[in-house]
């Protein structure tokens, strides 16, 4: 336990520069959009009422109003590099071990105590990034309402509905507790899976690497494709709706803990320098 | 300092010869302390074993004395010293001998570069 | 004592790199294993760490099979770049239970190296020095070497060779894998020669030298270019 602990705040520690430039990064370009786009607003409103001598109520309704889905439209983009950053991350957090003229690797794998700490270390560190963003970005969110409702006059609002749905954005803004836990779940899920990526390229050489991943990818997707052949051709109808999605949660979770299993084993006795 | 080694022969053997050397000519005189084992490697650059190991036959040799918690001796006795030396006196003329016999010169000319090269290495230690 | 049995390692489909090594390492004595490149030094080394993963064999090391007595002295850095010295030190210190921070200090003035000094900064004769101390500090009794004296100065080596003559020797029994066998084979106690994947010699020196007359190089030759 002490051994993970002390790992995992080596971990945080070597990341948190490229996560603090990162992510303040995303967030000034956020709140930065959101100024930038009301002010255009602003003056385009103006503009109008000067080229065609209207009132202010006339320019409005010509013109339209400014909707917070308009002011944040870019917020989707910012996210996906968000997601980038996190998948960079996961990779780079391993690799970083191997590269350059000091070979961390060696000291990590030569440490008394269990390997499979430096995993659990890894996966904390890359989880506690995700969740630290997605508590960031969504504090931006409401920032950015803030300042949207500060900068701009109450007649010039789009009146209902103030983010488009289906966005990234609808997601962060409605977040309740339930989605929190879907998102941490799917994110680390993909981790997860990054990982083991990762770990089965550093123990295999190349070749036997790629066939490797053929087949745990063969060992993981057949039980899959099994069970769906089964339930939707042959005993199909068998099974309500709710009892379909939680099977086919249960058979993603089974994936989800094998692979870190076999992550987890991999570090344990394949790893190599 | 550390010493060079010739790696053909027994670095401890070489030790001990480095200390009849210096017993012969009694730059270490009887009865004086000499250096721990640790610190006799350290000084001459080889491994505490072997240092072990010389001090070892030194002290079957009757060359140095060891009592437990205190540091070893050289011999007190003169007749070990002069032993010593004989020895040593043995080892290099015989060791001339040889190399002179390759060159197969006679005995009397031998003797007369030997007196003279004497004589002048004794001059200029005087006037040193 | 640590007793190697039997170690085998292929890479790929190639021929086996180590194909049954066996040998021991006594306490209080130091030796060296020789082979020419790429014979596997290093590999035997990493096997007995846990670095590298073997196919068959085992390790024994004063009848377990714990590698917690064996301490390891790599040739490549393996502190994060950004660490100071002394980040090394606290590093070692917070994760180690038998590291002697004593020991630590002296080696630090001994080689005279600054706490302060940022690592990836330093010679590769002193990155050398801090990977001995590393190794030495930990109150282990066996120590591994991978090529300590590679591609280092010549007053660096002498710095470095230092250490066999000292009593950081005393209740070790160290392995040693290097080329530099002309500036040390007066330390070494033991030679072990590995050829085509396996132990084919083994002497101890002293007695090479005083029954045979030869020196380790003399024997080196001898295995090596028949």
């Amino acid at each position: 336990m002490k051994k993970y602990l002390m790992l995992t705040n080596e971990e945080i520690k070597r990341s948190s520069k490229l996560y603090l430039i990162v992510v303040g990064a995303l967030i000034v370009l956020e709140l930065l959009s959101v100024v930038v786009k009301t002010m255009l607003y602003e003056r385009s409103i103006e503009t109008f009422m000067r080229m065609n001598q209207a009132s202010e109520l006339e320019a409005v309704n010509s013109y339209g109003t400014f909707s917070f889905a308009a002011a944040t439209s870019i917020f989707d983009y910012i996210m996906m590099i968000g997601v980038a950053y996190i998948v960079v991350l996961a990779l780079q957090i391993w690799y970083r071990e191997w590269i350059g003229e000091s070979k961390h690797i060696y000291r990590l794998l030569l440490l008394p105590g269990s390997r499979a700490s430096i995993y659990f270390a890894k996966l904390t560190t890359v989880l506690l990034a995700t969740v630290s963003l997605i508590g960031l970005q969504w504090l931006t969110v409401v920032a950015s309402y803030g300042l949207f409702d500060w900068l701009l006059p109450e007649s010039h609002k789009f009146p209902t509905g103030l983010i488009k749905s289906g966005s990234l954005l609808q997601v962060f803004y409605s977040m309740n507790i339930e989605d929190v836990f879907i998102l941490l779940m799917m994110s680390c899920a993909v981790i997860n899976l990054l990982f083991f990526i990762v770990l089965i390229e550093r123990t295999f050489r190349k070749s036997r690497a790629m066939i490797q991943l053929i087949a745990e990818a063969m060992i993981l997707i057949l039980p899959f494709g099994l069970v769906m052949y089964i339930t939707e051709g042959p005993l199909s109808g068998l099974l309500l709706r709710v009892e379909y999605v939680t099977l086919y949660l249960v058979l993603l979770s089974i994936g989800f803990f094998y692979i870190g299993f076999r992550s987890i084993r991999l570090v344990q006795n394949k790893l190599s320098v | 300092m550390p010493m060079q080694f010739d790696q053909r022969s027994p670095v401890y053997l070489q030790v001990i010869r480095w200390f009849k050397e210096r017993i012969a000519t009694e730059e270490l005189e009887r009865g004086q302390e000499i250096p721990s084992r640790r610190e006799i490697a350290a000084q001459l650059g080889i491994n505490p074993n072997t240092a072990q190991k010389a001090y070892k036959e030194m002290e079957e040799q009757h060359l140095i004395t060891t009592e437990r918690n205190v540091p070893s001796k050289i011999t007190t006795d003169p007749e070990i010293v002069s032993k010593v030396r004989t020895e040593l006196l043995n080892e290099a003329v015989e060791q001339f001998v040889h190399s002179i016999q390759a060159i197969q010169v006679p005995l009397e000319e031998v003797v007369t570069k030997i007196e003279h090269l004497y004589e002048t290495k004794e001059r200029g230690k005087i006037d040193a | 004592m640590l007793e190697v049995h039997g170690l085998k390692k292929r890479f790929g489909r190639k021929r086996p790199v180590l194909n049954g090594v066996s040998f021991s390492i006594k306490p209080d004595t130091l030796t060296c294993l020789i082979g020419l490149n790429g014979e596997g030094k290093s590999t035997i080394l990493k096997g007995i760490v846990g670095l590298i993963p073997m196919d068959a064999g085992s390790i024994i090391v004063d009848g377990t099979t714990s590698r917690e007595k064996i301490a390891f002295v790599p040739d490549v850095q393996t502190m994060p770049s950004y660490m100071t010295i002394g980040d090394a030190l606290t590093y070692m210190n917070d994760y180690y239970s038998d590291w002697n921070e004593q020991t630590a200090d002296e080696l630090m003035a001994t080689f005279k190296l600054l706490s302060t000094d940022k690592i990836n900064e330093l010679s590769k004769g002193n990155q050398a020095k801090v990977n001995l101390l590393l190794g030495f500090a930990l109150d282990r009794p066996y120590l591994l070497l991978d090529e300590p004296f590679a591609g280092i100065d010549l007053f660096t080596k002498e710095q470095i060779a230092w250490i066999f003559s000292s009593h950081y020797m005393e209740g070790r029994g160290i392995l040693m894998t290097t080329h530099e066998i002309v500036e040390v084979e007066h330390l070494i106690d033991r030679v072990i020669f590995l050829q085509d994947g396996q132990i084919i010699d083994e002497h101890d020196t002293e007695e090479m030298r005083e029954i045979h007359g030869k020196s380790v190089q003399d024997r080196m030759r001898e295995v090596y270019q028949r």
